[in-house]
């Protein structure tokens, strides 16, 4: 998956908030409850970048672009999450989660709730056996 | 010659001139007129170059027909192919045109072996018997190079489609290779820019987006190997930075001079201009232009960007614009995307061009207005060659044009058997000399010594000259000479200027053996010499041959020769028999204008009956057409001259009418029998001072579109209908039917007339006499014109319903409660059982305003009819249709008990 801006990221964001795809006139709207009052030529041609980026699609309704996530929001955490693990810990997750646990990213809370997920994981594969 | 190369030739010829024209007026217009003017009225240039639309005369137009016909005749005669063919380079076209005005003119002559029909018949038609007829183009403009003459440039015919073909790929492989190094250069940078991420610069884009009120979206990257801020791409634009560190000033100069590059559609003008380039390659003035454009393309941004700053800002735009140079790569399209800039002469040039710039007075925009009228007018009157059209072929092979002294000179060209010689001999060269050495080859001259003890200049070609001293060809020439000047004697054109073209020594060889090889020979020239030299009886025998080995050319060059015989008449009528009977069309056509007038009329009537319309039209446009053209030019003149005021003007005039609305219109006459009909209103027309001229009515000096002749009861006594009228006119008659008021209609009334005219096929003049052809006999009645025992019938009948009464041997078409008044067309379509008339009633939908509401009856059909078939015992059936819909009729017969 290709990289993208900043600016390019908040977008996708909005489309994933508005449920994966969103109008032009959604997109501006959103944004500007968020502050950024961009003009139509900025979000349009970061809009198109995405396009030939491959993170959306796009199609006419009526005069009307709608913009379509092709990328679902955690397909993207995952795939960027992989990327940082292996661009910056050479692919140890175990460093990472160190890393986590150790500047308190992780509570203790999370840390059970992760370990249930885990044994709960590894049970069902099992039985799957 | 290849007509597309031609055309291109003479499109470029055209540009050129113009080019030429603009690039002169450039010192002129500099700093005077706007840029913008200046770099747009480039586009009437490109106009010209690609839009190979002319005016009937233009200047290159004929230029180039003059060319052509030289050419062609270099090309007929030129049959093996020269070694010169393989050098003549593309580069060299417009130089080839040129020096193929100079031609080589002893070949002109070698027209003459032309076995061409219209040839003959053309001189037939100018009263000349024996000639075959050349063109001369009349010009001497083209005549400082008289003294080249001696060098031949003999140009193969198979040259022109090889040079088409090689200027067709080489444009479009120009245009291809343009296209993907366009491509290839898009793709490239591209590739190679990064999107611009700063939000803050986006921002600032966007916002002059929105000032300059730009709709689409534009992107904007930056690469650094560019060498100016550039602007590519059709549909998603983007707008390429060598950098984005660039000052708040100079980045909004930069893009707003881009944007109007945009907005403007600067592209597309760009790419016009290449795809000119492409096609006019070998023309290097279209490289001029284009330079010139890329120029002027800059300026007139410029110009514009800086229009709407105060004065004291401009400065900043040029210090953009010095700030650019060498800030980028050096990656630079050769082609066509739009730059800040191109070149440091030119950064320079457009600074001072922005430092002198003041807003344009109004004179500066009203000389524009003019001189763009003018430009304009150049390029529509430059033209272009455009394909000739048939008429003017035909005037290829008259031999009249004007020499250079003014005099019109009329040069006739024949063999004659002047034993022991056949001598290719001409008369009235123009009396130019130039011109007679250059046109016709006249190289040398000597004296004849008539017989009277007059003498005469006689005229050689380069091939005949060797026989300017021979004692016994001179001797033969004076015979010829006087022979002719006697038969000519009485004629308009008398024998001058001969030009013996060349001479060949034939001994004293039977005529009849030299006639019979030449036969074999196909030599119809040689032929022709020797035809009239042989006895009656032979020439006949060789006609009958020549008819049957379908050698039409031979027959109809022998045939004309006989033209003074007593026998011409009996065999043109016979043989024409014979090419109808046997569908020779060749001879037919050729046949067609040996026939006088009489017989004329008998043919066309006979292949009018017959169905036969392709010889009909052959009849028509063979002979008829153009004389009759001409005379009613004159009869219409005459008129005019007798005090017609100007409402006769052009638009009447039939120079103005295409031969085939005349072939129509003649077709329609014919079939009408309009005249007997129109000749019968004339007195009582005149009267009322309606004149008829030629099936045409006037009032008050100006022709009459419709013409309503209505009867008390409203029903038409005659209608008229002509579409080159002016005016529309009723005629109202009391119950005697004496006409006894004539108004005009208003103009709501006529164009609901014409509406309907228009929706029916009802063209021509009296349409409610119509009849398809003399043998049906349809007419309309009303009830005052029948017997009282019809009448009585009548009475009987019901309304609404279609009857046809057969009474006393006659036949009647009856409908009774017809909304409206009516026209009626009758037709026939044959078929094995016999012939089907069909009778087409129309409800014209027109509510007589003169029906007296005791007359509601009379809202009634009542048509006479009567057909005679071809044979008596042919058989046929009558159908009725009413608003173009089949009706049952019932039929009742009257006999009596």
């Amino acid at each position: 998956m290709q990289q993208i801006s900043d600016y390019e990221l908040e977008l996708m964001k909005v489309i994933w908030a508005n449920g994966g795809t969103a109008l032009y006139a959604e997109i501006v709207a959103a944004l500007s409850v968020k502050g950024m009052e961009w003009t139509k030529n900025t979000i349009i041609t970061l809009l198109s970048r995405l396009i030939d980026k491959g993170l959306l699609k796009t199609n006419k309704i009526g005069h009307r672009n709608k913009y379509t996530a092709i990328v679902s929001e955690d397909e993207y955490q995952s795939s960027q999450t992989e990327t940082f693990l292996h661009k910056v810990y050479e692919g140890n997750a175990k460093g990472l989660v160190s890393a986590l646990i150790q500047k308190d990213l992780l509570s203790a809370a999370d840390y059970e709730d992760l370990k249930k997920y885990w044994e709960e994981l590894n049970g069902n594969s099992t039985t799957g056996n | 010659m290849n007509e597309l190369l031609k055309i291109i030739l003479s499109l470029s010829l055209s540009g050129s001139i113009l080019i030429l024209a603009l690039l002169l007026l450039r010192p002129l217009c500099r700093n005077r007129m706007s840029w913008r003017w200046q770099y747009y009225i480039w586009l009437l240039v490109i106009a010209r170059l690609l839009l190979p639309l002319t005016p009937d005369t233009s200047v290159t137009g004929n230029l180039f027909r003059q060319a052509e016909i030289r050419i062609s005749k270099i090309a007929d005669a030129a049959s093996p192919l020269t070694d010169k063919a393989a050098g003549i380079s593309p580069e060299n076209n417009m130089d080839n045109a040129a020096r193929q005005n100079e031609t080589d003119p002893d070949r002109h002559f070698r027209q003459a072996d032309s076995d061409d029909m219209s040839d003959m018949n053309h001189s037939i038609q100018s009263g000349d018997t024996a000639g075959t007829s050349l063109m001369a183009p009349p010009d001497d403009t083209s005549d400082s190079n008289t003294t080249t003459t001696t060098q031949t440039i003999r140009i193969p015919k198979d040259i022109f489609p090889a040079l088409c073909a090689l200027w067709l790929v080489a444009a479009m492989l120009l245009f291809v290779r343009k296209v993907t190094i366009y491509q290839s250069f898009v793709k490239y940078v591209n590739a190679g820019s990064t999107p611009v991420d700063d939000i803050a610069l986006l921002e600032r884009f966007g916002q002059i987006i929105v000032e300059q009120h730009v709709r689409s979206t534009i992107d904007l990257r930056v690469n650094s190997l560019v060498s100016s801020p550039l602007l590519i791409g059709f549909r998603r634009a983007r707008i390429i930075l060598p950098t984005t560190d660039l000052s708040a000033d100079d980045f909004y100069y930069t893009i707003l001079h881009e944007l109007t590059h945009y907005r403007r559609r600067d592209m597309f003008y760009k790419w016009l201009v290449q795809l000119t380039v492409c096609l006019h390659w070998f023309n290097p003035f279209v490289y001029m232009m284009d330079r010139e454009i890329n120029r002027l393309c800059e300026l007139s941004c410029d110009e514009r960007v800086i229009s709407t700053f105060p004065d004291n800002l401009r400065k900043y735009y040029g210090d953009t614009l010095l700030n650019a140079i060498g800030t980028g790569g050096t990656y630079k399209d050769s082609v066509a995307s739009v730059t800040l800039y191109e070149s440091k002469e030119l950064i320079k040039e457009r600074l001072d061009a922005m430092m002198n710039f003041r807003k344009i007075p109004k004179w500066i925009k009203i000389t524009a207005v003019f001189l763009t009228g003018i430009l304009f007018g150049g390029a529509v009157v430059l033209g272009a060659y455009a394909t000739p059209a048939a008429e003017d072929i035909q005037t290829t092979y008259n031999a009249e044009g004007n020499d250079s002294s003014g005099h019109t000179y009329y040069f006739t060209q024949a063999g004659y058997y002047q034993p022991p010689y056949i001598i290719f001999l001409g008369y009235n060269l123009p009396s130019s000399p130039s011109s007679a050495q250059r046109v016709f080859g006249a190289q040398d001259n000597t004296l004849l010594t008539l017989s009277d003890g007059s003498t005469m200049p006689v005229y050689f070609t380069a091939e005949s000259e060797k026989y300017m001293t021979d004692a016994a060809a001179l001797h033969a020439i004076t015979t010829l000479v006087e022979r002719l000047s006697a038969k000519h004697k009485n004629t308009d054109r008398p024998i001058e200027a001969p030009l013996i073209s060349s001479i060949e020594y034939v001994g004293d060889t039977d005529p009849e053996l030299l006639a019979e090889t030449y036969y074999r020979e196909d030599d119809l020239n040689n032929f022709i010499a020797v035809f009239p030299e042989l006895n009656s009886r032979t020439q006949q025998e060789y006609l009958s041959r020549m008819f049957e080995d379908d050698e039409s050319g031979f027959f109809s060059c022998c045939l004309s020769l006989l033209y003074e015989d007593s026998t011409y008449k009996e065999l043109v009528e016979s043989y024409i028999r014979k090419a109808y009977e046997q569908d020779k069309t060749g001879f037919f056509a050729s046949l067609a204008c040996m026939l006088d007038e009489s017989s004329r009329r008998y043919w066309l009537e006979k292949c009018k009956r017959d169905g036969n319309s392709s010889y009909y039209y052959i009849l028509r446009a063979n002979d008829a057409s153009i004389p009759r053209m001409e005379e009613d030019f004159e009869n219409e003149n005459a008129y005019y001259e007798e005090g017609w005021d100007e409402d006769l003007s052009d638009e009447d005039y039939p120079d103005e009418i295409t031969a085939v609305e005349e072939l129509i219109d003649d077709w329609m006459e014919n079939n009408q029998n309009s005249l007997e009909n129109i000749d019968a209103y004339q007195e009582e027309y005149n009267e009322q001072s309606i004149i008829i001229i030629k099936n045409a009515y006037y009032y008050q000096n100006a022709r009459v579109r419709l013409l309503m002749d209505l009867r008390a009861d409203g029903s038409f006594e005659n209608f008229a209908y002509n579409k080159r009228g002016t005016v529309d006119l009723r005629l109202i008659r009391d119950a005697g039917n004496r006409i006894i008021r004539v108004e005009y209609l208003t103009a709501e009334e006529s164009a609901e007339i014409l509406e309907e005219i228009n929706d029916y096929p009802v063209t021509g003049p009296d349409d409610t006499h119509y009849n398809t052809t003399n043998i049906i006999d349809l007419n309309r009645l009303t009830r005052q014109d029948i017997p009282a025992a019809l009448l009585k019938t009548l009475d009987s009948c019901d309304t609404g319903k279609w009857y046809v009464i057969s009474d006393d041997g006659k036949q009647y078409i009856y409908y009774n409660g017809l909304p409206h008044t009516y026209a009626y067309e009758p037709w026939i379509t044959g078929s094995d059982t016999g012939d089907l008339i069909t009778v087409e009633i129309t409800d014209v939908n027109i509510e007589s305003p003169f029906l007296r509401s005791d007359e509601a009856l009379s809202h009634y059909v009542l048509l006479s009819f009567s057909y005679t078939p071809d044979s008596p015992e042919a058989d046929f059936s009558l159908a009725l249709q009413y608003n173009n819909v089949p009706v049952k009729y019932e039929s009742i017969s009257t006999a009596a008990p």
